[in-house]
């Protein structure tokens, strides 16, 4: 009887762990701040995620390797829904404190450069956007994936990612006053 | 038809101009490689504490035992009043 897992068996696992971190880290991560709008907060989440596979480490080894983009998806995911169900309890009891992370300074930029005034409207814009466009716009735009991976790592059709950047897209454009105007569909949609 | 509305896309020269601006978002968004190595680090630290865990196979052996004690000790009782 081992009272232990052997050497190689640990060996064979760290191996592991470090070559599905290496491949999927930033995807995850992109996933995770889409979902929490805060670089701080989808860091902890990640090592969050890190350990739940840990966990589930032998488990990943029958899974066949295209598929464990997926498993780990869905790990971020239910790491992502514990977040947001552990906030939604806490700001049942304090006072409402959005994430400001995406928009750092948003506030104070009155005297700062044109660049960083764009980038902080940038950042702003982004947070704005509801959670399941700015989800598909970080896998985008951070991790890029294309619409068919970010589809299959969501659940949904590769068209509906496709519609999903496109809204987002015209939202930013407009949040950001690069194009004038709204239609009332949109608004409507909004 | 709300989808139709999409299908007009932006002007090419403010296509460009958000390209350009997400592309400095991603920038500043990215994940540190210090963080990212920290946050490896950090999980196989973790995972160290819990190599000294024992097996399943272990754990099973010993509760096996411990039942086994448990009944033999009941068996005792039963005997007792008629020893008494």
């Amino acid at each position: 009887m081992s009272v232990h897992r052997s050497r190689e068996e640990r060996d064979l696992d760290v191996s592991l762990f470090n070559d599905l971190y290496c491949q999927h880290h930033q995807v995850l991560y992109a996933y995770l701040l889409g979902r929490c709008s805060n670089r701080d907060v989808a860091a902890d989440l990640l090592q969050e995620t890190c350990l739940r596979l840990w966990r589930h480490i032998q488990e990943l080894r029958i899974i066949p390797e295209e598929r464990r983009r997926y498993w780990l998806f869905a790990v971020a995911r239910n790491v992502a829904n514990d977040y947001h169900r552990r906030r939604g309890v806490r700001e049942r009891h304090e006072a409402a404190q959005p994430d400001r992370d995406l928009a750092d300074g948003a506030g104070d930029s009155t005297s700062r450069l044109e660049q960083a005034e764009s980038a902080t409207a940038v950042d702003v814009a982004m947070q704005r956007l509801p959670e399941d466009l700015r989800t598909v716009m970080t896998l985008r735009f951070l991790a890029e994936m294309t619409s068919e991976e970010i589809g299959q790592a969501l659940g949904r059709p590769a068209g509906t990612v496709r519609y999903q950047i496109a809204k987002a897209r015209r939202r930013l454009a407009q949040e950001l006053h690069l194009v004038q105007g709204i239609t009332s569909e949109e608004s409507a949609t909004a | 038809m709300i989808e139709s509305t999409y299908e007009v896309s932006l002007p090419v020269e403010v296509e460009h101009e958000l390209d350009a601006l997400l592309a400095g978002w991603a920038q500043r968004q990215a994940l540190p490689v210090v963080r990212a190595e920290a946050i490896r680090q950090e999980a196989l630290r973790e995972r160290q504490l819990g190599d000294t865990e024992l097996t399943y196979e272990w754990w099973s052996h010993f509760f096996a035992g411990v039942t086994a004690t448990i009944r033999r000790t009941a068996d005792v009782r039963s005997y007792l009043p008629a020893v008494a």
